[in-house]
Parts: C-alpha cells; sequence; structure tokens
C-alpha cells in the first residue's frame, strides 16, 4: 500500500481554539437558569462578606493589615466575579474520559487539553460577563465609591485572565487523573478548599495567619484569583509586572505537567461499548 | 483495487478492576487490586479496498466499537499491527484525522444547545479549510443530506434522524477519504434508517468515499455493502461477499399464492413456514431436495397466481453462523 497522506497536523493553530471558545461562548447562553441562579449566589456571597467586614471595621478598627473596609469590599467583589466565573467547568474533562465521549476528540486535528482550555474560557468569559459587571455594582452600593485606577482596572483583565487561564489549566491537570482513578471528585474538592485558603479567596491572604502565607508562596494558588485582586486595588507598575511573571511562570510549568499526563493517560484509555 | 486499510493480527485487551460482593472483599481490595482481562479483540486480519463499503456485524461486545476505535487512534492495540491509508492510526492520530471521518451512533459530535451551522463552521476551523472551499463543501453536503432547513434549529430540537443525518454530513465536511460509521442508524425508525441508508450510497459512489460500518441492523448490511465481515468474541468468524452470505445456509424460501385451495403438502425436505387463506410459504432444504423439483410439485398442486424464490433472511444466515462458529453471545 503506498503512502497517500502528506497532511502535516496543525493541532496548535490558534484559530481552532479561538472558533471553539466562540462556541462555548454562544452555547453558554442557553443557560439562564443556572446565570439567574450563579448571579444570586454572588449576591448573597457579597452581601454576607460585606456585613461581616462592616461588622467588624465598625468596631473600631480603620485597617487591617492593609486593608481599609472599602479595599475589603473591592477585593471581595473582584475576587467573587474570577470565582463565580471559573467554577463551573471543575468536573468536565473527567466525565468526558469516564463516559468515553473523549472519543470525539480524538479523531479530530485537535490537542484534548486545549479543546478543554478553550471551551472552558468561552464559558468563563460569558460568565466573567455577567458576573463582573454585577460585583462592581454591590461594590459601589456598600462603599459609594470605586476601589480601584484605571491601571488597577486594566492589569485585572489582564491578570483576571491569566489567573482564570491558570486555574483552568489546574483543574484539567485534575481531570485528567480520571485516566488513572475512578473519581477526581475528592481531589477537585481539596483543590477548591485549598484555594480558598491558599488562593485568598475565604481572607485576603495579608489578614492570613503568617505560616499560611508563606505556605501560599510555594504554590501557584494565589495567582488565580487573590494576585489579580490585590494587584487591582493596590496597583503598582512593579507588584503588576511581578505577579504577572510569576503568574505566566506558572503556567508554563503547569502546560508540559499536562502534556505528559495526556500523552501517558491516553495510551492507557479503554472505553468499552459503542 | 489499492488496500486503503490493512489489519494484521491485531489484539486488544482490557484490564478491568475485579470487583468481589462483600465489605470484607470490599476492604481486602484496597490493599490489593485484582486484575480481569478481557481479551476484546484476538487477532483479527483483514483488508479494506478503495471505494468499497465493507461492515463488520457482530453481537453486542463482538469487538466492532474497538476495532474502529484502535483504526481511528483513539486506542492503542494490545499487539498487531493495522494501517490505515499508509499510517498507523495509534501513532499518526493527528495527521490521520485530516482524511477520515468518524460517527458514533450514541456519541454526538454537534453542539446540543446551538444549531448545526454553528458545528460546521468550528469544524472548518479545526479542518482548516479555506472559506471557499468551505462554503462549497457545505453547499455540496447540505444538498446531498437535504439538511438546508435544520442548519439553523437548535439541535437539541432536532428529531434524531434528522440529528445524525447532520451528524454524517459533519463527519464528511473536510471530504475524507475513509468514513468509519459505528452502529449510524441505532434507535432511528424504519423511514431514518432507509434516509440515511440512501446518504451513505450517495457519498460512497459521489464522492468515492470509502465506509467502514459497524451495525446490528442485517437491512443496513444488506442495502449498504459488497462485503460483509462477521465478528465474534474478538474474532472474525467468517468474511464474504453479501451474496455468498446469503447462500450460506442451504435453504431457500418460497413464497407461493394459489388461485384456490390445495392440497397439503408433504415432500422431504421441504417445510411450510406459514400459511394464510391460498398464501404459502415453504421453505426448502436445498441439502434434501432441489429448488426446481419443489417449484415442479407446486405448480402440479393446484393454479398459481404467483410465485416468489427467495434467500433466507440475513437475519438468521447470521445466527447460524454465530451458533456454528460457537459461543454465541448477543
Amino acid at each position: 500500500m503506498k503512502k497517500r497522506v502528506t497532511f502535516k497536523s496543525n493541532q496548535f493553530k490558534i484559530e481552532k481554539y479561538l472558533e471553539l471558545m466562540k462556541v462555548s461562548f454562544l452555547s453558554s447562553f442557553t443557560y439562564k437558569g443556572d446565570i439567574l441562579i450563579s448571579l444570586l449566589d454572588l449576591f448573597t456571597f457579597l452581601f454576607i462578606f460585606c456585613f461581616l467586614w462592616k461588622a467588624i471595621f465598625s468596631s473600631g478598627n480603620v485597617k487591617i493589615e492593609n486593608f481599609t473596609y472599602t479595599k475589603m469590599v473591592w477585593y471581595y467583589a473582584l475576587i467573587f466575579s474570577l470565582e463565580f466565573s471559573a467554577s463551573k467547568f471543575r468536573k468536565k474533562a473527567s466525565a468526558l474520559i469516564h463516559s468515553g465521549d473523549i472519543a470525539n476528540f480524538l479523531t479530530k486535528p485537535l490537542s484534548y487539553p486545549l479543546y478543554l482550555l478553550s471551551d472552558s474560557l468561552g464559558l468563563s468569559l460569558f460568565n466573567f460577563i455577567v458576573c463582573f459587571p454585577s460585583a462592581l455594582l454591590i461594590a459601589f452600593g456598600f462603599t459609594l465609591r470605586v476601589g480601584f485606577t484605571v491601571e488597577g482596572f486594566l492589569s485585572f483583565i489582564v491578570l483576571g485572565f491569566l489567573g482564570l487561564t491558570l486555574d483552568t489549566l489546574i483543574a484539567i491537570a485534575i481531570n485528567l487523573l480520571a485516566f488513572w482513578v475512578e473519581d477526581v471528585k475528592p481531589i477537585l474538592i481539596v483543590y477548591i478548599e485549598l484555594l480558598y485558603i491558599l488562593g485568598g479567596q475565604a481572607v485576603p491572604l495579608d489578614v492570613m495567619p503568617k505560616i499560611v502565607q508563606k505556605i501560599s508562596l510555594y504554590t501557584p494558588l494565589r495567582f488565580s484569583f487573590y494576585s489579580p485582586a490585590n494587584v487591582c486595588i493596590n496597583f503598582e507598575w512593579g507588584f503588576f509586572l511581578h505577579t504577572l511573571t510569576n503568574t505566566l511562570i506558572s503556567i508554563f510549568i503547569i502546560l508540559p505537567i499536562i502534556s505528559l499526563e495526556f500523552f501517558i493517560g491516553s495510551r492507557r484509555l479503554s472505553i468499552n461499548g459503542g | 483495487m489499492e488496500k486503503i486499510i490493512e489489519i494484521q493480527n491485531l489484539k486488544k485487551t482490557y484490564f478491568v478492576k475485579k470487583k468481589e460482593e462483600g465489605l470484607l472483599n470490599g476492604v481486602k481490595s484496597l490493599f490489593k487490586t485484582e486484575y480481569i482481562n478481557i481479551e476484546a479483540l484476538k487477532g483479527i486480519s483483514l483488508d479494506v479496498f478503495d471505494g468499497e463499503i465493507l461492515a463488520l456485524i457482530g453481537p453486542n461486545g463482538a469487538g466492532k466499537s474497538t476495532t474502529i476505535k484502535i483504526l481511528t487512534g483513539i486506542l492503542y492495540p494490545t499487539s498487531g499491527n493495522a494501517n490505515v491509508l499508509g499510517l498507523v492510526p495509534w501513532k499518526d492520530r493527528l495527521k490521520l484525522a485530516y482524511q477520515i471521518g468518524v460517527v458514533f451512533g450514541q456519541r454526538s459530535q454537534l453542539w446540543y444547545h446551538l444549531p448545526p451551522i454553528d458545528s460546521f463552521n468550528l469544524f472548518s476551523k479545526i479542518y482548516e479549510l479555506e472559506a471557499k472551499t468551505y462554503q462549497r463543501r457545505l453547499n455540496e453536503i447540505v444538498d446531498i443530506f437535504e439538511i438546508k432547513e435544520y442548519l439553523n434549529v437548535p439541535v437539541r430540537k432536532l428529531s434524531l434522524g434528522e440529528r445524525m443525518r447532520c451528524e454524517i454530513a459533519l463527519a464528511l465536511l473536510h471530504s475524507p477519504k475513509v468514513l468509519f460509521l459505528d452502529e449510524p442508524t441505532i434507535g432511528l425508525d424504519v423511514v431514518a434508517k432507509s434516509k440515511i441508508r440512501d446518504f451513505i450510497k450517495r457519498v460512497n459512489e459521489k464522492d468515492h468515499v470509502t465506509v467502514f460500518l459497524s451495525s446490528h441492523d442485517t437491512i443496513d448490511i444488506e442495502s449498504l455493502s459488497r462485503r460483509v465481515v462477521i465478528i465474534n468474541n474478538g474474532s472474525i468468524v467468517y468474511e464474504c461477499d453479501i451474496n455468498a452470505l446469503r447462500r450460506y445456509i442451504k435453504k431457500k424460501i418460497v413464497n407461493v399464492k394459489f388461485k384456490g385451495e390445495n392440497s397439503d403438502f408433504d415432500m422431504k425436505g421441504v417445510n411450510i413456514l406459514e400459511k394464510k387463506d391460498y398464501d404459502v410459504k415453504f421453505e426448502i432444504d436445498l441439502n434434501e431436495i432441489s429448488q426446481d423439483k419443489v417449484v415442479e410439485e407446486i405448480i402440479k398442486r393446484g393454479q398459481i397466481l404467483d410465485i416468489t424464490v427467495e434467500d433466507p433472511p440475513l437475519e438468521e444466515v447470521i445466527k447460524t453462523i454465530y451458533e456454528e462458529k460457537g459461543n454465541l453471545q448477543i
């Protein structure tokens, strides 16, 4: 049999993934009920945290570790708008592996990890467009002032996008463990808990005990949501560039890990039945 | 004719965790995991030629889907060789992806909440089609599959038959040389099945696409393929031309419409399968008696309005093959 195929595979062509993001973004429009629940969740969490910190600050504190009440409210508005944009994706990749639907992607000239990333970012972008303005309105309602500068806002857009990318990549790395373990949910729960503590979601890392801050320095978790929010409300060019560099380093460390996982895992794949 | 697919001694073993019942066994399994080896393919060899429609038929768990998944690069075989268009599927999966189209009857590749046109646009990017080529090809397959009216309707609102037409059309967007269809008519009604078969035939004839089809449905096999491979328990049990398959059982079915009452028929090697008013269906065992002798005898017995002689249903032939080759597990 003569060799007929000369087509060079180009799985990394950016247009493929931009179109995937677009389709995922468009697909999100149908989840109107989910959007409303998400917004309700966001409002509830933000209100609880804003009232909680209002009570703490009204008991005589003017500043807690460099955080005024206004900064604290804006911090939560920013961090929650990222968290609520990201949280929906976390189990999809492992579900595709277990159901065997991964088969549909492996017959395409695509990188499966990049497919998951674009699909997730499309969805996150949609969630962000819904959640971000809502969170800003609530924060403004509580503080009656804007808690960041123009540079801070722009840095948040850049770092927020990279933070969501990092969070998704970590979730993909965990989900790809589905090639080896039957249920990745417990690992995802640990990740979410760690993100809460070491990623500054529960309270800003600056307010955390020193030991937690130190541990956090050795993990990439702070760059997902904490750093974008913190740089935004305390904008300085040096701080921004330092965070940008570290976020990019974290992303470039996790990418080969994911590739290796997929490379080894896909060889173990067993899809029974049609 | 040129070989498009070559398979040699292909084996695939799945390792499945053994789970025994009871709490004690559950605790034991935490420390020592035992695996069961399931031999999905036990060394199959097969060639597929350019432009043909080859049907792989077999009961559940026979190894049909595993074969397709190995040939499309999704699964790695345990041993053996396979070549699709000169490429080793599991090593050159991404290169091969440009040259093949795949449809799994039970797995959709259309975006459920969006109209099919969005999936077509996405696939045009994934397969790197130029805008002009894409538009021309889209028009072609929309015509062939008659899906113009569904292109802008969300997939979730389409019937299963309409959806499957879009699925196959989507898999053909990049003009693949080989189309793998894994049970494409599963769950469809008679009309939808018939339409899908017509479309597949048209694509095979018009675009010269080689079709590798797996199905449970004997009518799919009869109406589409010229060559059939029967697989059971991971081994090929029979491979032949569709006409030879029909003649596998040395039997013929004779349908007779008598003009009036006819006397009972009692001939060695002839069974009456059905009798309704003046219509009688006979089964002839050709090992016992020739078809000509039986027809001659029937004509003698009474005035005949109509008589037809046909092969036994394919379903029965295949069932016989499974039984003869042993280990029938449906």
